[in-house]
């Protein structure tokens, strides 16, 4: 077992770029132990990625052509399975997305490989692989390896590889896909709603308040350096059980999971297990509370400890 | 037509967890354990199959210790008559493949129509044993299921799984299948207090891998890593902004309009 | 204190069930034999003293026994229970506390005087600077950290209500902005500074000086005419701003600098007529709900294009009962919930709105202390947690409505019902049977406060909530 290989990810003609962090752990991993690397493209017309997987460090691309033109989960398994057949690489990578959740483990359970998910670190302790991944929410690490295994399968944490710009010069080849009934049907996308005004469950920017707004005519002046920063007012629920802002703005239990959110600014939220139901899994958490103890900011990635309206007033004169 | 719907008492540490003495995992005395956000879910999308067509069934079921019953009884008070729990002192600290083994084989003990798992635990977040488990049956799947359309005893359902970016793709499977259903698919409900009592009387079989034809070796077979340690990250919980409210305001501009770029 | 039968009734059945957060709530009211029979129960396991140690519910006299624990990590969180009472921290921050514990008695809001003044805090900078933030911290104290403590702790003496005129002339002195603006900010800014603040290159420090409540008049006509309008906007708030100065910035071309002025209180109605018409729908939003406006102002704002201008007059205590109806038949929903949010809302627009479905103008009217008490059952038997909750939340809801949601299912609704005044003695002890321990907590907790003739206002105050999370 040899080499390492890694399955390129695209969708509607586009490759995904998470695609690039794998390639370049790939050659990171390539520099701990010499191997070769491969990468993989399945898809209806592989040869609309070469060139962009095609970057310094790697030295084979596979083309596998197969029928369909986005993810298949069956499509997949079996074009993975068959490339690992053909080429007996020692590690495997994918980026960890929402596809490859979908197939990553299938295929090592079926290839006796060894596996692990969201991955940050590799490295070598002589001939063992060792995985690093984040446990119980990242309050702590966990190494893994794989005694045994000839293969080991790992997906990888986004926005921790750096891509590597440098243009390669791979060799190209191609690898038969084995025929396969799909037992999935693609149907069609569906595209995102516009972040809507009221759906904070579709917001990607929320402002939320809580109990330490402390008046409804304060309200408003949230709701007004939201509307500066763009982003979505949100509130806890004492805000909308007082009727200060209407139930839809209600994030938590009984409330709205803010599902796209990608930022969320709590202020004046001490952080209840119920509100925290609809928006720890947010990446980024900026929590402003006057208590230093406030439970919101154990899930905070930015804490600000002062005056909420303070802050806010100032806030104000930069947007 | 029976759905099978596997879930996990998830632990939760506390903020000044100590690790224990074997570095393998968190010192227990910090741990708080509670029932798994995603199951909740697809515990859900289990019963309003149930309520909304006859002759289904849908049992709960638990890899997990005594406590873990907890989980199990916490879904019998919302629906279902029976759960199963399945357990050996020699699966403390398994990984997903070998839960997913066992799941899979309660899935054919009872003879399940459809399994729907949640799309990942809150704890270890591997977001694995629901696609384990179809792999050891050779079943269709999908993941992070946020839409379902599915007439028990149909041959397909239609589903929408969400994809980065908000995108939504809108696909059939082929059923049995399994399912791992994502947060938002639903309103979970509340447990009546009357539910809550007559869960207390519901039976929960248990079973141990050896009832269920899993041997041990077959367990040790199927763990896809070993754990070697596990450790304090370097890097800290929030990153604190100080300074007066003025200069707290503009760091957290500047930061905002960072986040917003790289988003 | 509650009748001795009854504590006793309550402590052995907390015994008898071995529920410690019956205990928890049993320890509180329990005398000291009783306390020796609850304490196996409360302090069984490291895990329920961590958890009762952090719960943001967790009674004084709890965490006064857990503060006696020998581990660290626990004595440690209690220091940082923000309801940990003064001669705890006291204790806590005596002989033997580690320098985590004693971070958190400098940084705690109820630590006294004294104890703040015997910190070791030359010894340990975070001490020192946990000080420095701490509102209560007395001049004395303040003076000499400032001696010794870095820049960014210095911001936190700054904005100490107890920096005088002296200490804050020093920290002016600072080349930091952010320092500097700080003190111009403070109510005890010598006149000389604010006069410096004054010509200050910093917006910044101007800013500050134009919210500061102690700038004089002349100070914030000066400040009227800057040239940054975030300053001009500060600067309009004060109170002793001029009428003639207030009817010239209705038309300055910044509209932060117009919405903040329609926030002001005192506004010349000529002043208000012009705001009236502001292009900027937050102009004409803010006036509608500042109570110095009148109709017919009032009236036309209530007819604005904008929805939430229209909400904005809804909730204008100013507004008259025939403005208040016509809102009532407001087109959107978010409008007509304003008026049902109010006490004196008109008997017919009640009993219009009372019809209603969607959820927030329901909620509003669950809420609302006039509601009918058919209205109630009905919106107390709703699907919706949310809605059944506002019933609960209606002080003026009778026992026989709350009787009815004593089985609510969603458990923080149970939680909050055990705060209801109405709700009698008996109801509140089959609570204590609730199976969510929180419930059961907090049904005891209301038990034992109604018990306590000194305190029979506990039940009907909102803020003294221990139990409601957000």
């Amino acid at each position: 077992m040899n080499g390492i290989l890694v399955i390129a990810e695209h969708r509607r003609g586009a490759l995904n770029p998470a695609t690039l962090e794998a390639v370049a752990a790939a050659v990171d991993l390539k520099q701990a132990r010499a191997q070769p690397v491969a990468v993989a493209v399945i898809a209806r017309n592989p040869d609309d990625f070469l060139a962009e997987v095609n970057v310094a460090g790697v030295d084979e691309i596979i083309r596998v052509a197969v029928p369909t033109d986005g993810f298949q989960s069956d499509v997949y398994e079996a074009a993975v399975a068959a490339l690992a057949a053909a080429r007996q690489p020692a590690v495997i990578l994918l980026a960890h997305t929402v596809d490859t959740w979908g197939y990553a483990a299938a295929v090592a359970v079926r290839g006796g490989f060894g596996c692990a998910t969201d991955v940050y670190a590799m490295r070598y302790e002589g001939d063992a692989l060792v995985a690093t991944r984040a446990a119980y929410k990242e309050k702590l690490g966990m190494e893994l390896d794989f005694p045994g295994r000839q293969t080991v399968l790992l997906t990888l944490r986004g926005n921790v590889f750096k891509p590597i710009e440098e243009p390669g010069n791979a060799a190209v080849s191609s690898l038969e896909a084995p025929a396969v009934a799909a037992r999935t049907t693609h149907l069609g996308y569906i595209e995102p709603e516009q972040a809507g005004d009221v759906d904070i469950s579709q917001a990607e920017y929320m402002l939320s308040i809580g109990r330490g707004v402390g008046d409804e005519d304060n309200v408003e002046q949230f709701k007004e350096l939201a509307d500066a920063l763009g982003f979505t007012l949100g509130c806890s629920r004492p805000i909308a059980d007082n009727g200060w802002l209407p139930k839809s703005r209600q994030v938590g239990q009984s409330g709205k999971t803010v599902v796209n959110c990608k930022i969320y600014i709590a202020i004046g939220i001490s952080g209840s297990v119920q509100h925290m139901a609809g928006m720890k899994h947010v990446p980024n958490i900026i929590a402003i509370n006057k208590d230093a103890e406030a439970s919101i900011f154990s899930i905070a990635r930015y804490g600000v400890v002062g005056d909420m309206f303070e802050i806010a007033k100032e806030l104000r004169n930069h947007c | 037509m029976k759905i099978l719907v596997p879930v996990k008492q998830v632990a939760v540490l506390d903020e000044d967890f100590e690790l224990r003495d074997d570095g393998l995992d968190a010192d227990p005395d910090f741990i708080d354990h509670e029932s798994n956000e995603w199951d909740d879910y697809s515990y859900e999308t289990a019963l309003q199959i149930m309520e909304a067509h006859s002759g289904v069934e849908v049992v709960p079921m638990t890899v997990g210790p005594e406590e873990a019953e907890e989980s199990l009884r916490r879904c019998l008070a919302k629906g279902g008559e029976r759960a199963v729990r399945v357990w050996d002192d020699a699966l403390a600290g398994a990984g997903p493949a070998t839960i997913a083994k066992l799941i899979a084989a309660v899935a054919r003990r009872e003879g399940a129509d459809m399994v729907f798992a949640g799309t990942l635990s809150a704890d270890h977040s591997f977001a694995m044993t629901g696609i384990c488990v179809a792999a050891e049956l050779a079943w269709p799947h999908v993941a992070v299921v946020t839409h379902l359309e599915y007439e028990p005893g149909a041959a397909k359902a239609t589903v929408q799984r969400e994809l980065e970016g908000g995108l939504v793709e809108k696909l059939t499977v082929d059923c049995p299948a399994v399912l791992t259903i994502q947060l938002g698919i639903n309103q979970p409900r509340y447990a009546s207090l009357r539910g809550v009592k007559q869960a207390k009387e519901k039976p929960v079989d248990e079973l141990t891998p050896a009832d269920l034809g899993v041997s041990g070796e077959d367990l040790a077979a199927s763990a896809c890593f070993r754990l070697r340690r596990m450790f304090k990250p370097a890097k800290g919980q929030a990153e604190l902004i100080e300074g007066t409210a003025a200069e707290q305001a503009a760091r957290l501009a500047t930061i905002i309009k960072e986040l917003k770029g790289a988003a | 204190m509650m009748p001795v039968d009854a504590l006793a009734r309550v402590v052995a059945n907390a015994v008898q069930r071995a529920d410690p957060f019956l205990a928890a709530a049993a320890y509180a009211a329990a005398g000291e034999q009783d306390r020796g029979r609850l304490e196996p129960i409360l302090l069984a396991s490291y895990r329920l003293k961590r958890q009762f140690a952090e719960a943001p519910f967790a009674p004084p006299e709890v965490l006064r026994r857990l503060a006696a624990e020998p581990d660290r990590k626990i004595r440690l969180k209690v220091a940082r229970h923000p309801a940990t009472p003064p001669e705890v921290l006291r204790q806590l921050a005596g002989e033997g506390a580690c320098v985590e514990t004693l971070e958190a008695v400098a940084r705690h809001r109820n630590a006294p005087t004294e104890v703040l003044e015997g910190m070791p805090w030359r010894e340990h900078p975070g001490v020192r600077d946990a000080l420095c933030s701490n509102p209560r911290a007395p001049l004395a104290l303040l003076r000499a950290l400032a001696e010794c403590a870095p820049l960014a702790a210095l911001k936190g003496i700054a904005n100490s209500p107890n920096a005088d005129a002296g200490l804050l002339a020093r920290l002016w002195e600072s080349p930091d902005p952010y320092l500097r603006a700080q003190v111009a900010a403070h109510r005890n800014c010598p006149p000389a500074i604010m006069e410096a603040a004054e010509r200050d290159p910093e917006p910044a420090v101007r800013r500050m000086l134009a919210a500061n409540p102690a700038a004089s008049m002349q100070t914030l006509l000066g400040l009227l005419g800057d040239e940054a309008a975030e300053v001009r906007a500060a600067a309009v708030q004060g109170a002793s701003v001029p009428a003639e100065e207030l009817s010239d910035l209705a038309a300055d071309p910044s509209s932060q600098v117009r919405r903040t002025e329609a926030r002001r209180a005192a506004l010349p109605a000529a002043v208000v007529e012009r705001l009236a018409c502001d292009p900027d729908a937050w102009v004409r939003r803010w006036l509608g709900r500042n109570r110095c406006v009148q109709e017919p102002v009032l009236a036309r704002l209530a007819a604005d294009a904008e929805l939430e201008v229209r909400r904005a007059v809804s909730r204008n205590p100013g507004c008259t009962p025939a403005l208040l109806d016509r809102l009532a038949a407001d087109p959107a929903a978010w409008v007509r919930a304003g008026v049902a949010l109010r006490p004196d809302i008109p008997a017919g627009a009640l009993a219009r709105l009372s019809a209603e479905e969607d959820p927030d103008v329901a909620s509003a009217i669950g809420r609302n202390p006039n509601t009918a008490r058919e209205v109630l059952l009905r919106i107390a038997a709703s699907g919706n947690a949310d809605l059944r909750r506002a019933v609960i939340l209606n002080r003026a809801a009778p026992r026989e409505v709350l009787r009815t949601l004593m089985e609510d299912p969603y458990p923080l609704n149970r939680v909050m019902l055990t705060e209801h005044p109405a709700l009698a003695g008996e109801d509140l002890e089959i609570l204590t049977e609730d199976p969510d321990p929180h419930v059961r907590f907090a049904a005891l907790r209301a038990l034992i406060r109604r018990g306590r003739p000194e305190r029979p206002a506990a039940a009907a105050d909102d803020s003294s909530s221990t139990t409601n999370p957000e």
